[in-house]
């Protein structure tokens, strides 16, 4: 209604437009308020703010690039206070349109392979094939030091996953870590873990190829890794990954017993065929039915919810270090 | 056989690919003592590849024996990391070959070639490219055409394409395409089954790019490359041995080139195929831009093939709005998956409401008295059979669209 009325004198105009532009100021402010979204004067769309460590007036936070063109960049900023002192664009995919909440699920890429937190929210933009949904977590790499980690999952008809530590290094950004899906059907996931009694946190990165014709066994791999602080460098567990748990769907003797009894079941399509080799407590040289879990309360959710439907499988849950031959 | 465009080494113009397929030689070739001359190949022309050429030239009696080497701590390129730089020669070369250069049309390239074992004898290489590879065979690319060519469930103008593809790799750098166990057209169960795994789409039934015949995920399977070790790799459709499952960024940056000589030929060459705007989805090639959304030309098949009236919905999930066949108001029916499954949104109420607006708009011709005296449909006057009727419908006009795929266009 404010912008239809006609201005009948400078005057006038003044009067009844400040007020106009206030009352819209203060609408777009409440906007921006209920969707978690804090827009600034220019045009940025800032999606998460977190401290980056002790210094309290340090933090990142993660927006999208003000842009004219069609595709923005996301962009991780430092900021002291309100000063931005360094950015860094991702620049894997791009920004497109609008920004929206979405929801996580099993296909963005965060959390642990069985559950999605619920709780973590996802920032949409672009329509199908442009859509990219991108969270930010917090990982305390030492008691002291927080890095920022950017889950990205882009397209529509097919899908790939992106992850970027990115960590403050005095007035620095630096990209510590990657891990980006390649051509095939891929799935990659990050989980964050508490690792040491001083409250610092490690990550585990889950990647995995679904082959999808039968002559092949599925490819699954995951890394632990933490923060040095000697080095200032995200590093691999120098123990390897801890163990993970595996909800087995039974233990067969050829591949083909393995993808038969995973096409066979109404409940077993989601799971892995993997060589049992990776498994130290398996039985050498036979193909498993798996799905996999950082948390063992995770893994026996899953067997209880598989057991109606998968009768006939040998199925239970055994923690084991998994480590697949190259 | 293996050749160059321009000089290697001391001197040389040292392009990738020239520079890569020698260093490539130098890895299969081994001197007298059984050892390669490099061990690995990176396309980089430096210090050890030329010592390594100088010592291939030396072994084969090109150029006199150079005194020993004084000490260096120079840079380092592929193969021998404490390989010394080429010192120079103690006498001028013999039959015009220069020392650490291989010229092409040179003896030191000629002899080089002819020490090659002869099944690493047909090594090549794609032009700015880092990758040796081995030449498919015909019997195979025939077969992978074939198989494309003989497939009806690919639009024929775009088989057509493809087909011309697979040709045109094999003639132009006798790779040998082929498209992916899945990677063809899929059915709208299919899809639904997909979906339903929960990682790999978010597209349901009718709402991907292989719905309707004209996409392919076509790669290099059974493509043999030259390792760095001198062994042969065989590689599968999506080149993991060469990215080791994608986790290799020398290997990654090597398969990149790979895929986009594949796009020279089909993207910007006589095909005029189209690639996935998706990064980490080069396989995949269609018909048509991938800018345009599915949902729309889903919609478009349906209101053509079907007997409803269809619009799509763009929110996330994909949902779609249809008329339930009274050809007024339009009602949220749910996602592509609970159509094809059954389970759209289908209520008593929004049948009852559907009646209704038949009654109103026949009424608006005689008056808005008239639309006043409609007496509005009841909820409980709608049966469960209707519901059921209409579910199976909607999804029957699903199936019409997938029977009728061949309709299906881009729409923008």
């Amino acid at each position: 209604m404010c912008g239809d009325r006609p201005l009948v004198s400078r005057f006038l105009a003044g009067f009844i437009l400040l007020p106009c532009i206030a009352f819209a100021a203060i609408n777009t402010w409440l906007a921006a308020q209920r969707d978690g979204i804090s827009h600034s004067v220019s045009h940025r769309t800032v999606l998460s703010t977190f401290r980056v460590g002790r210094e309290p007036n340090l933090t990142y936070d993660l927006s999208i690039a003000p842009c004219s063109a069609a595709e923005c960049s996301f962009q991780v900023r430092l900021l002291a206070g309100t000063e931005v002192v360094t950015t860094l664009d991702l620049d894997w995919a791009k920004a497109r349109g609008p920004v929206t909440k979405d929801t996580v699920d099993e296909s963005s890429g965060v959390g642990d392979p069985l559950q999605a937190p619920t709780q973590i929210v996802a920032w949409s933009t672009g329509e199908e094939k442009t859509n990219v949904s991108t969270v930010a977590r917090l990982v305390r790499l030492t008691p002291g030091l927080n890095g920022l980690l950017v889950d990205q999952r882009a397209g529509y008809d097919v899908l790939k996953r992106r992850h970027d530590l990115v960590v403050a290094l005095g007035r620095k950004l630096v990209h510590a870590w990657t891990d980006a899906e390649g051509n095939g059907p891929t799935w990659s996931t990050v989980v964050i873990e508490d690792s040491n009694s001083d409250g610092s946190q490690r990550i585990i990165a889950f990647d995995g190829f679904r082959y999808p014709s039968n002559d092949q066994p599925d490819r699954l791999h995951y890394t632990g890794y933490h923060w040095n602080p000697k080095t200032n460098l995200i590093e691999s567990l120098p123990d390897g990954p801890p163990p993970l748990y595996a909800v087995l769907g039974g233990t067969y003797k050829t591949l083909s017993e393995a993808r038969a009894a995973q096409a066979q079941s109404s409940c077993l399509g989601t799971f892995w065929v993997l060589k049992s080799d990776g498994f130290f407590k398996l039985a050498q040289g036979m193909f498993v039915l798996t799905d996999v879990s950082t948390e063992r309360p995770l893994a026996m959710k899953k067997l209880s919810e598989i057991k109606s439907c998968a009768l006939q499988y040998s199925i239970s849950v055994v923690e084991s270090v998994y480590h697949p031959s190259e | 056989m293996p050749d160059i465009t321009d000089g290697v080494g001391d001197g040389g113009t040292n392009k990738v690919h020239d520079v890569a397929i020698v260093q490539a030689m130098l890895t299969v070739v081994k001197n007298a003592k059984g050892n390669p001359y490099l061990t690995d190949y990176d396309g980089k022309s430096g210090p050890s590849t030329i010592h390594a050429i100088t010592a291939f030239q030396t072994d084969q009696g090109l150029i006199p024996k150079p005194p020993p080497p004084a000490p260096h701590h120079g840079a380092h390129h592929a193969g021998h990391p404490a390989a010394p730089p080429p010192p120079p020669p103690a006498a001028p070369a013999a039959a015009g070959e220069k020392p650490g250069l291989v010229a092409k049309g040179s003896t030191t390239l000629a002899k080089m070639v002819g020490a090659l074992p002869a099944d690493f004898a047909p090594m090549r290489i794609i032009e700015n490219t880092r990758t040796v590879y081995f030449p498919g065979t015909d019997a195979d690319e025939n077969a992978s055409s074939n198989a494309i060519n003989t497939t009806g469930d690919l639009e024929p103008a775009f088989r057509s394409k493809v087909v011309q593809l697979v040709d045109l790799m094999f003639s132009t750098h006798k790779i040998v395409l082929s498209v992916t166990a899945t990677g063809g057209h899929r059915t709208f169960q299919q899809q639904s089954d997909t979906i339903k795994k929960g990682t790999s789409t978010k597209a349901g039934p009718g709402e991907s790019n292989h719905n309707f015949g004209r996409a392919v995920d076509i790669g290099f399977n059974g493509f043999q490359w030259l390792k760095g070790d001198g062994a042969k790799a065989t590689d599968d459709w999506w080149l993991n041995k060469l990215t080791k499952d994608g986790k290799d960024k020398v290997g990654i940056a090597r398969a990149a080139e790979l895929w986009k000589a594949r796009d020279v030929i089909a993207v910007n060459g006589t095909p005029g195929l189209f690639n996935s705007i998706l990064s980490g989805d080069d396989i995949h090639l269609q018909s048509f831009d991938d800018n345009l959304p599915n949902d729309r030309a889903l919609v478009d098949l349906l209101n053509r093939v079907g007997s409803l009236k269809w619009e799509a919905e763009h929110k996330k999930p994909r949902r779609y709005n249809c008329d339930l066949g009274f050809g007024g108001k339009m009602f949220n029916v749910g996602t592509s998956v609970e159509i094809w499954d059954l389970k759209p949104t289908v209520t008593k109420k929004m049948i009852a409401e559907a009646k209704t607006d038949v009654l109103i708009r026949a009424a608006a011709d005689k008056g808005a008295a008239a639309v006043k005296a409609v007496v509005h449909v009841k909820e409980s006057t709608i049966t469960d059979a209707e519901v059921v009727a209409l579910r199976k419908a909607l999804k029957d006009d699903f199936i019409a669209a997938e029977t009728n795929w061949l309709n299906w266009r881009s729409v923008p």
